[in-house]
């Protein structure tokens, strides 16, 4: 029975606790409560993190599959000189989603899905934060991948490269809705990445288990910690870039257009900021599997823990400094390249410093050379060889010779399929036992690894060659007489010999899932928690949760005996209460009540690709189109009298004494338990994973804005006349919004104390009071807009302007409806004590939407009077 | 004086397999000879800016290929050595309260030594870079390239004595003396990149960039636009021949006069120029000395004393020039210039008058 079974009676069920000490039927009752929702509604309405992520991990690998197929198809169509087995176009087309499907549908997300699985079994949590915005992520990947590919198989699809310059991506060039499709995609995406980051940020930093300090983590989850902050600052730049593509192909903005002020390159450092980061958001988590795999294959813990987890930090802040080595044959100034020319090269210390560490773990430990440590000992051929090439290309000179030719086409792959592919196999083969049940068949693994290393190389290698020789990229086809023809021949055969390696695995999955041998919790004698668990695990993963005292926890519990405490007692078995515990030293924090499953989610998703699509054939689709999606999210969160009812027999207010005390259970059972059932069901600021999303989602809009701002004064730096020839807008509405702006954080600031206090009648009225001046600053904010006097498509200034303007004026709107949603739910019923926390969050975002405002303010309307 | 190139072993050996293979493709359906490539090759310098970056090549593969050698024997040893570990064995944990005192060190000396090595790469990088910076350009060729889907312009102003004039697709330079391309582009990205000469340059649009080279051996390079630009970014290629001052300054000389007149009596030859000048020919190109001046197109003044038609595409013979005018799209497919309707006999007398063109 569970909490969303109308039977349900809460008051009884709800004494029922988990812990080391309970019966045994808590065990089926909390696969109960945490189990999916059967039926055909129930598989829309799902949200258990490993559904979510086995959906997610299918789906990548399906879009993998799709872009190796059109590999292959490249390929054979460039075995020979002056083949015609394709057309120009096709080809480019070609091309452009193989790129685009590697990268934006692949690479990037099958490291969320994985982490999304992993994370709460390795942390020991029964969940991640926020179950439905994980299933709203994939949901959205879903349709966006969809897009793409109906678009393709119609014969509208993008052909400008996954990179799509402009300006032969932009509306002159590339008629069709072809790059419309494919910047859209860019958005669904992106936006997918950015909410799995919060999620999976969340998680990691709020839900581990009690005693697995910061310290004592498993080096995957810093992996995937220091990769999803790299998401968050990442992302907004391809976001602005596509949008303002979209913009200037669908409504006349001149950011791209040099005769109006634009400029080509403000697309190429825009994509690179975020391109070159993301080759790291692919590499970062495989250097996590490595981290995971390579300890248990050579029997002893990893060398250098604290090393790893700096070299992961380090190269994630020096990816941002790299990206103009992209942009070498550009007219970028020449000093500006040596500069990047020496973070690029610099990247590889970190780098180096991990590759010491396994090899030190390697060569003192005992090694077993089962497929999963194959896969990872690939990585220091082949990888090591793109990180070679990687910095020769670092170096202006050598790039200039090699840039855009087979040579970087080598690069590119022998780092991201020996860094990133060959150790996602090897997890492929490692955690398969765990998500399955079964093993791997290991002949058919050694097959597909040789079949795998051996067909690389041979498709690869040459391309080296190629590119020395003089062969450029992207190109349909080649003439007679160049001497290509002989690596090009050898190129694809090794590319058929891949295709080849990878049925094999399909083969050996499908087989392995049905006729396997039956595994065990833990058939490779591993030390993170996941493998403490069944094979596969139970819908609520741990029965007890466990507390933890070490690093590899299970090798530690395997040597010492079961420390004390050893587990975890206390929360619901018939509600979906889970564990929070301090960030830094994972001390039990508080229990919230975590949401059942829902279909919203999924009819958010179907509402967001209506607007997202409906966004590219007519422009109004950007108003109606956001009534869907506003009604769906409000449907969403909007709570149910049941879930309040469950939710007010658990609340408990937060109060400074409560912590979680051991307590020694009954002789017959195992371990000394500690006690969470007092601690409260929620805490305030950064005590509540709301805060955490808030928190993320500030980041994110920080980082939009500030590139916004960047943009303007980079559109300002190249144009000789600024700003051009327009007048700036006049100063009345702009500083008179401002000012109300700035006093609306009064009645926000005693709103927030308000509800800290737990005052419902006093913060309601406060927030009412918010929600009018909002309406207040909507009003002025059009009147703002009439006195821009300079239209989006007159020029790049005129289009910076109203972007910048747009942007903070969409926030404005969501936070106004939010703050209305907030007030109404604070006046009518069903109130639970929760509801004031969503008050306090809501006024934090608050003041980040009026402080965000003023650099805009300064730059729309200051800048351009004091410094033209 | 064509310079081939000594082919690497490898191509020499595929070679030989090829030759006992098929024929050489065919190109467009006629019976074209397939054109014998001029050398396009980082590795085989013609000019100083290629030789400097060979030069860093050779010192950074020396310095890479050890680093790599080196993790490989480490990773081989360590399989090498492998004491095996039994699945389940118990894991060795005497180091996590002992430190390792000896692998640290180890591991904490590569990586400064890794990082010295990288400095050092770093050091090279940027005196290279210094280097290319540093081309002497005294009585330099200037050139004025202007890439465009699928073709090169190429102006060069008036120089001493010798006037200016407009070509396409192939550039002639005089060896020993630097020459400096403005860069520039009349529609998408392109880039500009003559290997066996120097690295490339990006031609942007609204942004004019510079490169300078120069060619120290005579001989014919093959260049190649190294930025997608569009459908035929394949085939959009050009020539530069080096060779010698004097023969340098009769090439300039001939190419800066109108096209040669035509004799009266030579009917086909004028009914030839009448279809050109008359059909949509000269709505899009120049032969100067007529009345068609259409500035989209290559100039056409002095079409046969290039060796390739259509950027590099087909060896300059009458046979390929009609196949070229008859159906564009079957050799270049994607080309902007347009299948023109003209009877075969207008064709012939097309063709007819081009070959004067010299």
């Amino acid at each position: 029975m569970s909490t969303v079974d109308p039977m349900f009676d809460p008051e009884a069920a709800l004494r029922i606790k988990d812990g080391p000490a309970a019966s045994e039927d808590v065990r089926a009752a909390l696969a109960d409560t945490w189990r999916d929702p059967p039926g055909v509604i129930g598989w829309f309405s799902a949200i258990n993190h490993k559904t979510i992520a086995r959906r997610f991990i299918v789906t990548t690998f399906v879009f993998f599959l799709l872009a190796g197929v059109l590999a292959l198809v490249m390929r054979t169509q460039l075995w020979r000189a002056d083949n015609r087995l394709v057309s120009p176009d096709l080809y480019d087309q070609l091309f452009t989603m193989h790129g685009t499907t590697m990268m934006f549908l692949f690479a990037v997300p099958v490291m969320q899905a994985v982490a999304t699985w992993l994370i709460p079994l390795m942390i020991g949590a029964r969940s991640v934060a926020f179950p439905r915005m994980n299933a709203y992520a994939y949901w959205v990947f879903l349709f966006g991948g969809a897009t793409l590919y109906i678009a393709f198989a119609l014969g509208a699809g993008p052909r400008s490269g996954w990179f799509s310059y402009v300006p032969l991506s932009g509306p002159d060039y590339a008629t069709g809705k072809g790059t419309d499709i494919w910047a859209q995609m860019i958005t669904f995406t992106e936006l997918s990445a950015l909410l799995e980051a919060v999620v999976l940020i969340t998680t990691i930093l709020k839900m581990r288990a009690p005693g697995m300090s910061l310290n004592r983590m498993p080096l995957f989850a810093w992996a995937t910690l220091v990769t999803q902050f790299m998401v968050l600052f990442a992302m907004p730049a391809i976001m602005l870039a596509s949008t303002a593509l979209i913009l200037d192909r669908l409504v006349g903005t001149q950011f791209y257009n040099p005769s109006l002020g634009g400029d080509v390159l403000l697309w190429q450092h825009l994509f690179w900021f975020f391109g070159h980061p993301e080759v790291y958001l692919i590499f970062i988590p495989a250097l996590g599997f490595m981290s995971s795999i390579i300890p248990t294959f050579a029997r002893r813990p990893i060398f250098g823990y604290s090393a790893m987890v700096l070299a992961l930090i380090a190269t994630a802040f020096l990816a941002f400094g790299l990206w103009v080595h992209h942009m070498f044959a550009t007219a970028v100034p020449d000093l500006g390249k040596s500069f990047f020319t020496a973070a690029s090269v610099m990247i590889a210390v970190p780098s180096g410093i991990q590759i010491y560490c396994w090899l030190a773990t390697l060569l003192t430990g005992r090694l077993n050379l089962k497929p999963p440590l194959l896969f990872t000992l690939a990585f220091f051929f082949i990888l090591v060889l793109g990180g070679m090439t990687g910095i020769m290309l670092g170096s202006v000179s050598l790039d200039l010779q090699v840039h855009d030719t087979y040579f970087v086409v080598a690069h590119l792959h022998y780092v991201l399929i020996g860094g990133a592919v060959f150790p996602l196999f090897g997890a492929f083969h490692y955690w398969f036992p765990k998500v399955t049940g079964r093993m791997l068949d290991e002949k058919l693994g050694h097959w597909q690894f040789w079949l795998f290393f051996v067909g690389f190389n041979v498709a690869f290698f040459p391309m080296h060659l190629l590119g020395l020789h003089g062969m450029p990229r992207r190109v349909w086809t080649y003439p007679a007489g160049m001497h290509w023809g002989s690596m090009n021949a050898l190129a694809t055969l090794g590319a058929y010999m891949i295709g080849v390696s990878v049925l094999l695995f399909i083969v050996n999955v499908v087989k392995s899932g049905r006729h396997g041998v039956l595994a065990p919790a833990d058939p490779w004698g591993a030390g993170t928690l996941e493998w403490s668990v069944a094979s596969p695990p139970p819908p609520h993963n741990f029965d007890v949760l466990p507390v933890v005292h070490a690093r590899d926890p299970l090798w530690q519990r395997a040597q010492d005996g079961e420390p004390a405490p050893s587990a975890v007692a206390g929360l619901s078995v018939h509600a979906r209460e889970v564990l929070t515990t301090t960030v830094l030293d994972a001390a039990p924090d508080t229990r919230p009540l975590f949401p059942n499953p829902s279909v919203w989610p999924f009819l958010s998703a179907v509402a967001t690709t209506i607007f997202f699509i409906g966004s590219i054939f007519t422009p109004t689709a950007v108003w109606w189109g956001t009534v869907p999606v506003a009604i769906a999210m409000i449907a969403w969160f909007w709570p149910s009298r049941r879930a309040n009812r469950v939710a007010r027999a658990l609340e408990k207010w937060p109060e400074g004494d409560d912590v979680a005390r051991p307590v020694q259970p009954p002789p017959v059972t195992r371990g000394v338990a500690l006690d969470v059932r007092n601690l409260p069901s929620f805490g305030f600021s950064h005590r509540s994973p709301m805060w955490w999303a808030t928190a993320g989602l500030m980041l994110i809009e920080g980082t939009v804005f500030a590139i916004a701002v960047g943009m303007y004064f980079y559109l300002r730096t190249v144009d000789p006349v600024w700003p051009l020839n327009a007048p700036p807008p006049a100063l009345l509405w702009g500083t008179l919004n401002t000012l109300v702006l700035v006093v609306s954080l009064v009645p926000n600031e005693l709103a927030k104390r308000a509800a800290q206090r737990g005052e419902r009648e006093s913060a309601r009225l406060w927030v009412a009071v918010c929600l009018a001046a909002a309406i207040v600053f909507l009003v002025l904010r059009g009147f703002e807009f009439s006195a821009l006097h300079v239209m989006w498509y007159a020029n790049a200034y005129g289009s910076i302007v109203w972007l910048l303007l747009g942007l903070h004026t969409t926030h404005l709107i969501t936070d106004t409806v939010d703050t209305a949603v907030l007030t109404w739910l604070l006046y009518t019923g069903p109130f639970e004590k929760k509801r004031l926390l969503d008050t306090s969050e809501n006024a934090i975002y608050w003041y980040f939407v009026v402080l965000s405002w003023l650099p805009i303010y300064v730059v729309l309307y200051l800048v351009p009077r004091v410094h033209p | 004086m064509n310079n081939i190139p000594t082919q690497p072993a490898f191509s020499r050996f595929a070679s030989v397999l090829r030759r006992t293979g098929r024929k050489p493709f065919v190109r467009g359906g006629t019976a074209a000879a397939v054109v014998a490539q001029p050398p396009q090759d980082v590795l085989h310098p013609a000019g100083v800016q290629a030789a400097h970056i060979l030069h860093l090549w050779n010192l950074t593969l020396v310095v890479c290929g050890i680093v790599f050698a080196g993790v490989l024997v480490a990773t081989l040893v360590a399989l090498a050595r492998n004491r095996r570990g039994v699945v389940r064995g118990p894991p060795d944990m005497s180091t996590v309260n002992t430190p390792e005192r000896r692998t640290r060190r180890v591991v904490v000396s590569l990586s400064v030594l890794s990082s010295v090595v990288l400095v050092g790469l770093v050091v090279a990088d940027v005196m290279t870079d210094r280097a290319l910076s540093m081309l002497p350009v005294v009585r330099p060729v200037h050139i004025k390239l202007t890439g465009a889907q699928f073709w090169w312009r190429a102006d060069y102003p008036a120089e001493g004595g010798s006037p200016g004039f407009t070509t396409a697709n192939e550039l002639h330079v005089p060896v020993g003396r630097p020459v400096i391309v403005s860069l520039n582009t009349v529609d998408v990205i392109h880039s500009f990149w003559v290997p066996n000469l120097h690295g490339k340059k990006d031609m942007l649009p609204g942004i004019v960039s510079t490169i300078e080279f120069r060619a120290d051996r005579a001989g014919v390079y093959r260049g190649q636009c190294a930025q997608f630009c569009g459908a035929e970014h394949a085939l959009m290629a050009m020539r530069v021949v080096a060779e010698p001052e004097h023969a340098y300054a009769a090439w300039r000389a001939q190419q800066a006069k109108p096209a040669a007149a035509v004799a009266d009596a030579d009917a086909l030859a004028l009914r030839g120029r009448q279809v050109f000048e008359q059909a949509s020919c000269a709505g899009c190109h120049t032969v100067r000395g007529t009345s068609a001046s259409g500035t989209t197109a290559p100039d056409l003044t002095h079409l046969m004393s290039r060796t390739t038609l259509a950027a590099g595409v087909l060896a300059n013979t009458p046979a390929n020039l009609a196949a070229w005018i008859r159906n564009p799209q079957a050799v270049k497919p994607g080309t902007p210039m347009p299948a023109v309707p003209l009877t075969d006999a207008d064709r012939d007398a097309l063709v007819n008058w081009l070959a004067t063109l010299q």
